[in-house]
C-alpha cells in the first residue's frame, strides 16, 4: 500500500513525460493500424464474398436433356436451400436473347447486343425482411414510406399496389429498390449495403420470408450501364424493351422467314450490377419459364441460407438419383477463396511486425527511462524500497501504457473509419460499409487484446526486472 | 546499536591471464557502535571504507562474520527484510545529495516517510518541520519557497542541508555518511557537519562517517582508520 501511495507520490515526476506520450501515441497508431487492417480485411474478405456468392449460385445442377420441373419442385424440398434459379445458359453462350427495340421512352437507336436473361424470384411485401447477421425484426413499413415518399407517388410502383419493391435473387441477394433521381435505381444487396445498415439501424424489422408468392410478368430489370450502352440513354422506368429470341429456342419448331420471337418486357427498374453482372437481364421465374422450353433448360443455380451446409445439400441432391453434374462454388471458385484465406495470414503477419516494432519502442523507452533513473531508483532503495516494488512500479507503468494505448486505439480507429465518408471514393466507401463492427466484441478480439497485453508485459517485464536489481552500492557511488 | 563481528570481504578479481584472483578489501572487521557515538572512518583509496558502509547499511552483503543492528542479525534477513530494516533503523547521506531533480524539497524529504506508511499530509508537515532544522537564520525567511524548491533552484550546501534532513526525518538509530562534505567548499563543508553532529545529539543516533578530510574525521569521538582490511583506532 505504501508503495502504491510513493508511486502515485513520484510516478509523474521520474516517468518522462514526453516518451510516455510518444510511447502512447506510437502504441495507439499501431493498435489502431492493426484494428482498421482487421475490419477492412474482414470487411473486404465479405464485401468479395457476397460480390462472389451474390449472384454466383452456391450450387450449379447441370439438368440438359432432363425434366427441370420436377428437378426443381424435388429440390425445393430441401430445406437448407434459399433459393433456385433456372437459367438457360445457351441464350448467354449463343447469343440468342437480344435486345432489339425500345417501345417507349426516351432511347433513340438502339442496337442488337447479346444479353444473358435470368430469372429471378420478384418479391414484392409489406411485411418484408432484412436478413443481416440472422437477424430478424419488424418492419415499420409507415416508417418506410414516409421515408422514402417520391418512391410512393411513382406511377411504377401503384401498378404494385404501393409496395417497397425489392428483388431477392434465388441467391440470398436482395435487391433492394431506391429512388436516385427520377430513375428506379433497384440495386444488388451487395452495394446498398448502406441503405440496409440504415434500415437495420432506424427500422424494427420483422420477418415473414414464407410470403414469396407475388409474381410478375414481363418486367426486366437492367445494369444502368448495360442500358446506356445499349440504348445511349439512360432508360426510364416503364419503358418498354424488346427482346428476341431466336426460333430455334421455340421447342425447335423453325418459324416461317426465319423470324425470330419477340417478347416486350416493361423496365422494372435499374440495377447497379457491377462488372461482373452488367450483362445480366433479369427478370421473374415465371416469365423464364414462359420463354424458355422444358428441353431448353440446361441449368438450375441452387442458393443456400448456410454455407456450412453446402456438403449436406449436395448429398441430398446427389440422393435424389437424378443424372447431373454438380459443381459447387468450392470448386468453381477454390482459388479465389484460398486468396481470401491468405490475407488473414497476411494479416497477422502485419499485426506482428507493427506490435514488434511498438513493443521495441515501449522497450527502449523504459530502458532509456530507468538508465536516466538509475540513480532514483538505487536511491529509493536505499531508504526501503524493495525490489519487488520497483518490478511492480515499471510493471504497471507497462500495463498503463497497454490499457490506454488500447482504450486510445479503439477511439482512434473509430474515428478514422467514422471519417471515411470525407474519402470521395464510391469503392472505399463501398468497401468501408462493409465493416462489421461486431467483431470488435469477438472472442477473437478479445484474445488479440489479451496478446497485446502480454506482448506489452513481455517488453516491459526486462527492463523493469533490470531496474529491481540494480545495485545501490555501485551507482550511488558512481560520481 | 551496530555490532560487527570479524566481518570478511572479498571481490573476485580476473587478471591479464583470465586466472580468478581472491581480491580480499575486509580480512576480519569488527565495530562496536552506542547510541549517540559519532565515528569517523578514514582510509585511503580503495581501502574498503566505501564496502564496510555498504555493509553497514545493508546494500551490500559480506562473506563471513556477524553483523547486528539494534540485537538483531542482519545476515539471516531477505531482500525485503532489509528494505525494511534500513527505512526504519538506518538514514544515508552520500557525497552526492543524491535529491531527485523533479520533486521539490518537501517532497524528496517526504519519501522515506511515505515508506514508512505515513499518510501523505503528515509526512509533507513533518518534511516540513525537518527542514527548518537545518536552516540557516537567514534562510528561515524564505523557507516556503526553499520548500517548493527543486534542488536545481538550491545551493550546493542548501542541497546537502535537505540531504541531511532526509536522512534524519524518520529518526534512523544509525547514521551513515559517506564522504558527507566531499562535494562542498570548506566553509560550507564546516557548516554542514556542525549541523550533522547537531543533529545527531538532537535525535540521539549513532553517526558514521567515512570520510577523507581529516578535519572532519578528527571532530568524531571515535576515530578509526581502515588499513589492509582492518579497521582499528586511528592515533
Amino acid at each position: 500500500m505504501n508503495n502504491i501511495l510513493l508511486w502515485r507520490y513520484i510516478s509523474f515526476k521520474i516517468i518522462n513525460i514526453q516518451y510516455t506520450i510518444s510511447i502512447l501515441i506510437g502504441f495507439s497508431i499501431g493498435i489502431s493500424s492493426i484494428i482498421i487492417v482487421s475490419l477492412l480485411l474482414n470487411a473486404y474478405i465479405s464485401f468479395t464474398e457476397n460480390k462472389l456468392l451474390g449472384i454466383t449460385p452456391n450450387i450449379t445442377l447441370d439438368v440438359s436433356d432432363l425434366d427441370y420441373q420436377s428437378i426443381e419442385d424435388e429440390i425445393t424440398e430441401i430445406s437448407n436451400i434459399s433459393g433456385i434459379n433456372i437459367v438457360n445458359k445457351a441464350i448467354y453462350i449463343q447469343g440468342n436473347a437480344i435486345i432489339g427495340g425500345v417501345i417507349s421512352g426516351s432511347a433513340k437507336n438502339p442496337s442488337d447486343t447479346d444479353v444473358f436473361i435470368k430469372g429471378v424470384e420478384i418479391l414484392s411485401f409489406k411485411e418484408k425482411y432484412i436478413n443481416k447477421k440472422n437477424i430478424l425484426t419488424t418492419i415499420n413499413y409507415e416508417q418506410i414510406k414516409s421515408d422514402y415518399s417520391d418512391i410512393f407517388s411513382d406511377n411504377f410502383l401503384n401498378e404494385f399496389n404501393n409496395d417497397i419493391i425489392l428483388l431477392r435473387s434465388k441467391y440470398n441477394t436482395l435487391l433492394e429498390n431506391k429512388f436516385i433521381d427520377k430513375y428506379h435505381l433497384i440495386l444488388d444487396r451487395t452495394v446498398t449495403q448502406s441503405l440496409a445498415v440504415d434500415f437495420e439501424k432506424n427500422i424494427p424489422i420483422t420477418s415473414n420470408i414464407s410470403s414469396l408468392s407475388y409474381k410478375i410478368n414481363n418486367r426486366v430489370i437492367i445494369d444502368r450501364k448495360l442500358a446506356t450502352r445499349l440504348f445511349y440513354a439512360p432508360l426510364n422506368s416503364g419503358d418498354e424493351i424488346v427482346i428476341k429470341f431466336n426460333n430455334l429456342f421455340q421447342n425447335n419448331k423453325k418459324l416461317p422467314f426465319d423470324r425470330n420471337i419477340s417478347h416486350v418486357f416493361k423496365t422494372a427498374g435499374l440495377i447497379n450490377a457491377e462488372k461482373e453482372n452488367n450483362g445480366i437481364i433479369l427478370t421473374s421465374i415465371s416469365s423464364i419459364k414462359k420463354i424458355f422450353p422444358n428441353s431448353k433448360v440446361n441449368v438450375i443455380e441452387i442458393s443456400i441460407y448456410n454455407q456450412y451446409d453446402l456438403d449436406v445439400v449436395v448429398n441430398k441432391i446427389k440422393q435424389l438419383n437424378y443424372k447431373f453434374k454438380i459443381s459447387t462454388w468450392k470448386e468453381d471458385r477454390s482459388g479465389i477463396f484460398a486468396i481470401l484465406s491468405s490475407l488473414d495470414l497476411l494479416v497477422f503477419i502485419v499485426s506482428v511486425l507493427i506490435l514488434s516494432i511498438t513493443s521495441f519502442s515501449l522497450y527502449s523507452t523504459l530502458h532509456i527511462t530507468i538508465s536516466e533513473q538509475r540513480k532514483t531508483i538505487c536511491f529509493l532503495k536505499s531508504v526501503g524500497v524493495n525490489n519487488k516494488s520497483i518490478l511492480f512500479w515499471f510493471l504497471g507503468y507497462g500495463l498503463f501504457i497497454s490499457i490506454v494505448s488500447i482504450l486510445l486505439s479503439i477511439l482512434l480507429s473509430l474515428l478514422i473509419i467514422n471519417s471515411s465518408s470525407l474519402i470521395n471514393n464510391d469503392a472505399i466507401l463501398d468497401l468501408f460499409s462493409h465493416i462489421n463492427y461486431s467483431i470488435l466484441y469477438s472472442k477473437e478480439t478479445f484474445l488479440k487484446i489479451l496478446f497485446i497485453v502480454f506482448i506489452i508485459i513481455v517488453s516491459t517485464i526486462i527492463p523493469s526486472y533490470k531496474a529491481s536489481t540494480l545495485n545501490p552500492a555501485t551507482a550511488l557511488k558512481e560520481d | 546499536m551496530l555490532k560487527l563481528i570479524n566481518i570478511k570481504k572479498s571481490y573476485q578479481e580476473n587478471n591479464i591471464s583470465s586466472h580468478k584472483r581472491e581480491f580480499n578489501v575486509l580480512s576480519g572487521v569488527n565495530l562496536s557502535v552506542k547510541k549517540g557515538d559519532i565515528t569517523s572512518i578514514v582510509g585511503s583509496s580503495g581501502s574498503g571504507k566505501s564496502t564496510i558502509l555498504n555493509i553497514m547499511g545493508l546494500l551490500d552483503n559480506f562473506n563471513s562474520g556477524k553483523m547486528l543492528i539494534d540485537g538483531n542479525e542482519t545476515s539471516s534477513l531477505n531482500t525485503s527484510e532489509k528494505s525494511k530494516f534500513r527505512n526504519k533503523y538506518l538514514g544515508f547521506v552520500f557525497q552526492a545529495n543524491h535529491l531527485i531533480p523533479e520533486l521539490t524539497a518537501i517532497q524528496n524529504i517526504s519519501i522515506p516517510l511515505l515508506i514508512s506508511n505515513i499518510p501523505k499530509k503528515e509526512a509533507e508537515n513533518r518534511a516540513k518541520e525537518t527542514i527548518l532544522k537545518v536552516l540557516n537564520k537567514e534562510e528561515y525567511k524564505y523557507s516556503e519557497r526553499i520548500f517548493n524548491a527543486r534542488p536545481s533552484k538550491l545551493s550546493g550546501g542548501q542541497c546537502q542541508r535537505i540531504s541531511l534532513a532526509r536522512a534524519i526525518v524518520n529518526h534512523p538509530k544509525i547514521i551513515l555518511a559517506d564522504e558527507p562534505t566531499g562535494a562542498l567548499d570548506k566553509k560550507t563543508s564546516s557548516k554542514v557537519m556542525d549541523l550533522l553532529f547537531d543533529l545527531n545529539t538532537q535525535i540521539g543516533s549513532a553517526l558514521i562517517i567515512v570520510t577523507h578530510a581529516m578535519d572532519v574525521a578528527d571532530s568524531a569521538t571515535n576515530k578509526l582508520i581502515l588499513e589492509n582490511g582492518i579497521l582499528s583506532e586511528r592515533k
